[in-house]
């Protein structure tokens, strides 16, 4: 195990995050923001997992921690703390890194692996030697399991595997010493079984690092095995949050519940599959309420004239928040089901 | 399982093989034969003043048009000058002159490509903009009007060649620099706190290289096509410097009775073009693979 690199636990505080289109000629209204008050922490060492379809925002939410919002995309409203610091829209935080989904792409194919590393050191670290940045570099390799690091770091990118392009991906993210990881659909684009060792090098060095790690992804059970909590959106809304234990087996929301219902292994123990219904409704469709209202099956006109916030889902249950008026409990969970 | 899939990679990882990245394979016979030909002419156009050659301005009046032989191996043309080294010294003075455009070209054409394929927004507009007015203009029109007005000799001329080439280049590399700034690799640069100075140069800059030797191969062509052009014109070369484009003028009269004082700069100056035509075509084949 190479040198551990020292790093500030800090945190992540979003509150009341929204996102909105900024194209001159598009009319936004509240109801159309692409994000709206997103709000969720995630502490030092922790590993919170953001889940929803895509278009469901959670993409955009991971880029406004980064500070790389997309053009035509505006933050119109909320805050971002990393530790006690307050982020503008835009800025690109030192003790936040990212990787993400794609390894093949996200890497500068025409400089060696290493230099790669290298560089981001010296971004961070302005002053290091060029030496001293290279031996970081190999260091790091080291430290994300690439084996022969010392040779593999004066290769290009195009003779790395995909698995080892994401782990020199997670190098350079560490080269920051980084205090909180944004983990884009980091193993989406991976074989299942290199999936499993990306995986368990960033929980490594979550544990290592005391990192504060986001984990986006739409693989329910990667996060099951590997989240401490659980946030789902749909539409550009945290629809619910709570440990990932208590949300995926008692699931309060409607859609979280019917989102489980699709996967085999658990519906086919109660007998049939159950699709849930309808598409996901554009962000020109969006209402003030209740944006799952369409597809639910316990919807009532309340559901859509007011918007639903997210509050605690009872006073006992810890953490646990779900934006529904006729949240399931487990009592009613039997019986209902999505239309 | 971290250390099996490690593992089973390494063996492939254990020699880096460097000669790996210059085999090059697909590579039709004519790409190579061109590289071989462009690479034999800088080499005159470098060596030429050196080599053993006979002055290629001295006149010999009682030996015009002589035919081939060992002393003046492609003959002599009209005023009895040894046509050989009339000949090197026309492909020094062409490429030299196209050289010259080119790099006045890409100086221009590259800087502003990326700056507006990377900044986009109105740096993009204006700069579009502007290239798209130069290029309405046809260039030899544009050429023989700057001409007229600055009357300067053939690096000068080939220097306003350059700045007539340098939209093309401007487009060709904003294009390619569109491309490659939306690729995540330049986000993942911009997250570990590259700045936009640093993601030109390290980012972009290496991303559009294959398209700027494209580029210089097309149009270092097309240039000397410009400058033989001119130099036929009687503006361009002016004798007794020879360019391939003067040789032909000379001889232009004696296509009958005296060809192969024609056809040998003829051959030379389409086989050169061609030859960076080929080359050119198979580094975009290249790339598409």
């Amino acid at each position: 195990m190479a040198t551990m690199s020292k790093t500030r636990a800090a945190d992540v505080r979003v509150e009341g995050l929204s996102l909105e289109l900024d194209e001159p000629g598009v009319a936004v209204g509240e109801a159309q923001r692409l994000v709206r008050d997103v709000s969720f922490g995630v502490a030092a060492g922790e590993m919170v997992g953001l889940a929803g379809e895509s278009g469901s925002g959670k993409s955009l939410t991971a880029s406004a921690i980064a500070g790389l919002m997309p053009s035509g995309v505006r933050r119109a409203g909320g805050t971002i703390l990393i530790g006690a610091e307050v982020c503008p829209p835009g800025h690109r935080h030192p003790d936040v890194a990212m990787i993400f989904q794609n390894p093949m792409t996200s890497l500068n194919p025409s400089v060696r692996i290493g230099d790669q590393i290298a560089e981001a050191v010296r971004l961070r670290h302005k002053g290091t030697s060029r030496s001293a940045a290279r031996k970081r570099a190999v260091e790091i390799l080291e430290q994300v399991e690439v084996s022969q690091a010392a040779s593999r770091a004066r290769q290009y990118p195009f003779e790395f595997s995909g698995g080892m392009r994401q782990r020199a991906m997670i190098g350079i993210a560490i080269a920051r010493d980084p205090a909180v990881l944004v983990a884009d659909e980091p193993t989406t684009a991976l074989d299942v079984t290199v999936q499993r060792g990306v995986m368990d090098l960033i929980d490594r060095l979550r544990t290592d690092l005391g990192l504060a790690v986001l984990l986006i992804s739409h693989d329910l059970g990667v996060m099951s095995e590997r989240c401490d909590r659980l946030l789902v959106m749909y539409s550009g809304e945290l629809v619910e949050v709570g440990g990932t234990r208590q949300v995926l087996d008692q699931p309060a929301h409607p859609y979280v519940d019917g989102l489980l219902r699709c996967i085999p292994d658990r519906a086919m123990a109660a007998g049939r599959l159950q699709p849930l219904l309808g598409q996901v409704p554009p962000p020109n469709r969006w209402i003030s309420g209740c944006r799952f209202a369409d597809r639910c099956g316990s919807a009532t006109p309340a559901c859509e004239s007011a918007p639903v916030p997210l509050a605690p889902l009872s006073p006992s249950a810890q953490g646990r928040e779900v934006r529904c008026i006729h949240p399931l409990t487990p009592a009613t969970a039997g019986e209902r089901s999505a239309r | 399982m971290t250390e099996l899939v490690t593992g089973a990679l390494a063996p492939s990882a254990s020699k880096p093989k460097a000669s790996a990245r210059w085999r090059v394979r697909g590579v039709s016979w004519g790409a190579r034969l061109s590289l071989v030909f462009i690479l034999a002419s800088l080499a005159v156009m470098v060596l030429v003043e050196y080599l053993p050659l006979q002055d290629p301005a001295q006149q010999d009046l009682v030996n015009t048009l002589a035919p081939i032989s060992g002393e003046h191996w492609i003959g002599t043309d009209e005023l009895g000058r040894d046509l050989f080294s009339r000949l090197l010294w026309g492909v020094h003075t062409s490429l030299l002159a196209g050289l010259t455009a080119v790099a006045v070209a890409v100086g221009i054409g590259l800087p502003l490509g990326l700056l507006a394929g990377y900044l986009g927004g109105w740096v993009d507009q204006v700069l579009s903009r502007l290239a798209d007015v130069v290029l309405t203009v046809p260039a030899l029109i544009l050429l023989l009007a700057a001409q007229t007005a600055l009357d300067t000799s053939i690096q000068g001329q080939m220097a306003v060649l350059g700045c007539i080439f340098a939209p093309r280049v401007l487009r060709v590399i904003r294009a390619e620099a569109l491309g490659v700034s939306t690729a995540a690799f330049v986000t993942a640069g911009r997250m570990s706190g590259a700045s936009h100075a640093r993601i030109l140069l390290r980012y972009l800059l290496p991303g559009v290289r294959a398209q700027v030797v494209v580029q210089i191969s097309y149009l270092l062509g097309l240039a000397m096509v410009v400058e033989a052009g001119i130099s036929f014109l009687g503006i361009g070369v002016k004798p007794p410097d020879s360019s391939l484009g003067t040789l032909l003028i000379g001889a232009s009269a004696l296509l009958s009775s005296h060809p192969h004082v024609v056809l040998v700069p003829a051959a030379v100056l389409t086989t050169l073009i061609l030859s960076l035509n080929v080359f050119g075509d198979s580094l975009t084949e290249q790339r598409k693979k």
